[in-house]
């Protein structure tokens, strides 16, 4: 007997609502329309689920306590999977313990806010951009892949018609267009052409270059600014991970900052630059890392540097790497209900699959915080 | 049951003087004197001036564009908090200068779960919200059909899934138009939609929404808002509401004359006089502060503007089936002769219009600065030497291009107390507070008499909410939820499928998810749809 779920999907920025799983039993045997993300995470966290009966204990719970009470410098750090609702308990936690707040995607929360302190944006929710869209400019190494469901909501055609910026020396092609030197290479030319005689467009950008140079991110925004000063209205999305968007969302409404935020008593310091989560790990600045969501974006020597110290996991799936404490978690969409925020910042619920219920991480923050406070 | 013995009380419902009396309060009510009390407990009012809690009309405080407001506040070490604080943090600051019930000005029913998780986090305040529909779709399709049945369903339908506690409309029809590359409209221009105009538009919504006896009117910005010269088209709006039953938010900015080189002057009391003229229109004023402020507004026609004029970076979201949010940074000095000429010209209507019922003290946070700056308006209302010291240290020109240098009236506090909580309670269809008679709510604040007025309202020396002090000397003593308000309008329900599948067609999410979805709003209270005032 197969049940069908029309649900919407936790697994990427776009949170399309309108998968359908079919699902015999805990079994997933097909995701309708198909989408390749959901094809494979959807089994993969139904697995992670039964797997996660077995490492479920109170000794690990009390462990984590007993670490906690034990350490002064605490470093909590939101990564994938979360939803607002654990959003405002790690925030509420890391108040009450005085801990430093980071999140993992960094680039979307404060390098973003400050690269668009200086030049704007101007962007739109999807439905809008469709309506109003004529051309698109990729300004991305894999953008279909990062989000297999965008053709979707954009128009196959208007996708397959996108212009491609050239990968290489994407900062000089940028600083060109900008500057609108007339002696661009032809293929730059026809490139700039379609971005002129369109009156709407919208630049797909790649997370990639965001992390790598915020200069570029810097000379795109600006390139934009200069186009949109004329007739033209060029939007820009920039795909983060699933529910980055609200993480950051969430933070700036709940203490005013991104994140790389230091509670300290009654007040909230804000330190993007000495307080991003590289040089904390790297600075050895940490006597404790609460790590909260499903990571991503941790680079091998980000879990090198993890090791040195203790690392309690409040998340849905196995860690990748060595931690100290994994305390498994139900997921929004999965086994509990969530909201989140897609990749233009309109909100979506999760609701639950199975009713196999894991405790959520805000049960475990709550928990932690009470008895565990130093 | 308590009793605040010999203070000197403002009921702004009876007039504008005060009396020495006792106040008698029973659980959470102001009550008639018992004829024989029991459990009494007394507080001491004497030298304490006693008045109804301040209502708070038009704010920006809760919702998306907040967030992209924060964004431009960002610098390491700063305190973005000061301009666009959190929502615990307003709700804070706002029962700390004693205001209990604050309504937030602009709602986008796409977002409106995250503005009604932003308004649950107002702990401690009463809050509503005003929902976006100036430029929605459904709306504007079936007005433009003359189906006025149907637009009648369609604001209801968009009340009730907000969440939202009146209607809002901003430059109604400038959001499309602007979608389309097409000019800002003005009052009479087509829209591209038949013969449809923002006349119409306005009249319509206008009457639609009395006739639902909604408690609040439509809460209305008008066009050309912040152009010079615009008053004259303010006036014909003014005009067109034929005397129907409005609120005009932030009218300073649509107060402006024109001189010979395009400057701004103060057309306030070409206004004030128009305004007179329709006892059933009330306005708030939106008065500027010198210091930074953030524009924060669905006018993106007038936005756009503003950030071509001042080529300072900003924040706009073009949203689907609706307007768009915009966020510009901007900066009021005093020696600049057009932030002079706002300012004066913001005071200068508070002082020429002499019904303190009608016209409200706002300063349209965080656009004309934030709302904490209200005691510092209070002691320029309220001290003509006040006043005349300031505008010494203002471009001088200020002085030709405004009325307000030779305006002598002062305020009284009776009148404060009118334009800060009776008048705004009343339009907002809040019977059951911004007065002091039994049955009303024992929502009040308690000043300590004195020379100093900024100072006096800065800090009163308590706040009570429903019969029990929540701050006392500044410090919050008591941590209360406070209620969300909302209305439900009738409707048609058997439209309502028929409205679902026309806005399935535009929507990128399942219709289901729209608005507030399955956000679970059933602790809100509602304030009934009966008024019969048109």
């Amino acid at each position: 007997m197969t049940d069908l779920k029309t649900i919407s999907c936790p697994f990427c920025s776009l949170h399309c609502s309108d998968l359908h799983l079919h699902l015999d039993g805990d079994r997933l045997t097909q995701v309708t329309p198909t989408c390749s993300l959901a094809q494979k995470m959807y089994p993969f966290a139904l697995d992670a689920l039964a797997a996660s009966r077995e490492f479920s204990s109170s000794y690990k719970l009390n462990q984590a306590i007993t670490w906690s009470r034990g350490s002064a410098r605490k470093l909590v750090i939101l990564c994938g999977n979360l939803y607002q609702e654990a959003i405002e308990n790690a925030v509420k936690f890391a108040r009450k313990q005085n801990a430093i707040l980071v999140c993992e995607e960094d680039f979307s929360g404060s390098i973003l806010s400050l690269v668009m302190k200086q030049t704007g944006l101007l962007s739109a929710t999807l439905g809008e951009m469709k309506q109003v869209v004529q051309q698109i400019v990729c300004c991305t190494k894999s953008f279909p892949d990062s989000l297999p469901r965008i053709a979707n909501f954009l128009g196959y055609q208007l996708l397959n018609q996108a212009v491609y910026l050239p990968v290489e020396h994407t900062l000089e092609i940028l600083q060109k267009l900008r500057l609108k030197q007339e002696l661009l290479p032809e293929r730059l030319f026809e490139i700039n052409q379609k971005i002129q005689t369109s009156e709407c467009g919208l630049v797909l950008f790649d997370k990639d270059w965001l992390e790598e140079d915020p200069q570029i991110t810097t000379e795109l925004l600006l390139w934009l600014n200069e186009l949109n000063a004329g007739k033209h209205w060029y939007g820009l999305i920039i795909p983060p991970a699933a529910n980055s968007l609200g993480i950051v969302e969430r933070l700036l409404d709940l203490t005013g900052y991104p994140g790389n935020i230091r509670f300290q008593s009654d007040s909230v310091h804000y330190h993007p630059r000495t307080g991003c989560l590289r040089r904390l790990l790297h600075n050895s600045q940490v006597d404790i890392c609460y790590i909260l969501g499903t990571p991503q974006f941790l680079s091998e020597e980000d879990y090198r540097q993890l090791e040195k110290f203790p690392t309690i996991v409040l998340g849905p799936t196995f860690p990748k790497w060595k931690s100290s404490i994994w305390l498994p978690t139900a997921q929004a969409g999965i086994d509990c209900t969530g909201t989140a925020l897609r990749l233009d910042g309109v909100p979506v619920t999760f609701e639950p699959i199975t009713d196999n219920h894991r405790q959520t991480i805000e049960d475990l923050l709550q928990v932690i915080n009470r008895e565990g406070n130093a | 049951m308590i009793v605040i013995r010999g203070a000197e009380v403002y009921n702004p419902s009876q007039g504008n003087n005060s009396q020495i009396c006792d106040l008698w309060i029973d659980g959470e009510r102001i009550i008639d004197p018992p004829p024989e009390p029991t459990n009494v407990h007394e507080i001491d009012g004497r030298g304490k001036i006693i008045a109804p809690a301040g209502v708070e009309i038009h704010t920006h405080v809760a919702g998306y564009p907040l967030n992209a407001a924060r964004r431009f506040m960002l610098v390491e070490g700063s305190n973005p908090l000061n301009l666009i604080p959190s929502q615990e943090e307003a709700a804070r600051r706002y029962l700390q200068m004693g205001y209990t019930t604050i309504f937030d000005a602009a709602s986008s029913p796409l977002f409106a779960r995250s503005t009604a998780k932003d308004l649950d986090h107002l702990k401690g305040v009463d809050r509503g919200t005003y929902t976006l529909m100036g430029d929605h779709r459904l709306l504007i399709d079936a007005l433009a059909k003359g189906d006025l049945s149907k637009a009648r369903d369609i604001i209801a339908w968009l009340i009730h899934v907000s969440g939202g506690y009146a209607v809002k409309l901003v430059n109604p029809g400038g959001g499309l138009a602007w979608k389309a590359g097409r000019p800002a409209p003005d009052l009479d221009s087509p829209l591209g939609l038949g013969n449809l105009t923002q006349r119409y538009i306005i009249h319509t919504v206008v009457k639609i929404t009395n006739e639902l006896g909604m408690p609040h009117p439509v809460h209305l910005h008008a066009c050309k808002l912040g152009e010079p010269g615009n008053f004259s088209s303010f006036c014909e709006t003014i005009k067109a509401l034929e005397g129907q039953r409005t609120h005009l938010c932030h009218i300073q900015f649509f107060c402006y004359g024109k001189d010979e080189s395009g400057g701004f002057t103060s057309a306030a009391e070409q206004v004030a006089q128009t305004l007179e003229l329709f006892p059933q229109v009330t306005c708030d004023v939106g008065q500027i502060i010198f210091g930074s402020a953030i524009a924060v507004s669905a006018d993106t026609s007038s936005i756009s503007k503003l950030h071509q004029l001042s080529r300072r970076p900003w924040i706009s979201r073009q949203v689907e089936c609706e307007g768009g949010n915009n966020i510009l940074p901007l900066q009021y000095k005093a020696k600049d002769l057009t932030s002079s000429v706002q300012w004066a010209t913001g005071l200068e209507l508070l002082l020429r219009f002499p019904d303190p019922t009608r016209l409200f003290l706002t300063t349209d946070h965080p656009n004309g600065g934030p709302f904490i700056a209200y005691p510092q308006i209070i002691e320029w209302l309220m001290s003509n030497a006040a006043r005349q010291e300031i505008l010494k240290t203002m471009h001088p020109t200020v002085m030709k291009k405004t009325g307000l240098a030779e305006i002598k009236r002062e305020y009284t506090l009776g009148e404060i107390f009118a334009m800060t909580s009776y008048g705004p309670a009343k339009t907002l269809g809040l019977q059951d507070r911004g007065h002091l008679n039994p049955g009303a709510l024992a929502d009040i604040r308690c000043y300590e008499k004195q020379d100093d007025i900024k100072r006096m309202f800065e800090k009163p020396v308590w706040v009570m909410r429903r019969g029990e002090i929540v701050v006392e000397n500044g410090n919050r003593v008591v941590e209360q939820s406070g209620n969300s308000l909302i209305t439900r309008p009738a409707l048609d329900k058997a439209r309502i499928p028929y409205i679902k599948a026309e806005l399935a067609e535009h929507l990128s999410i399942p219709v289901d998810q729209y608005a507030l979805g399955n956000w679970d709003n059933s602790s809100a209270k509602e304030v009934p749809c009966t008024s019969t005032m048109y």
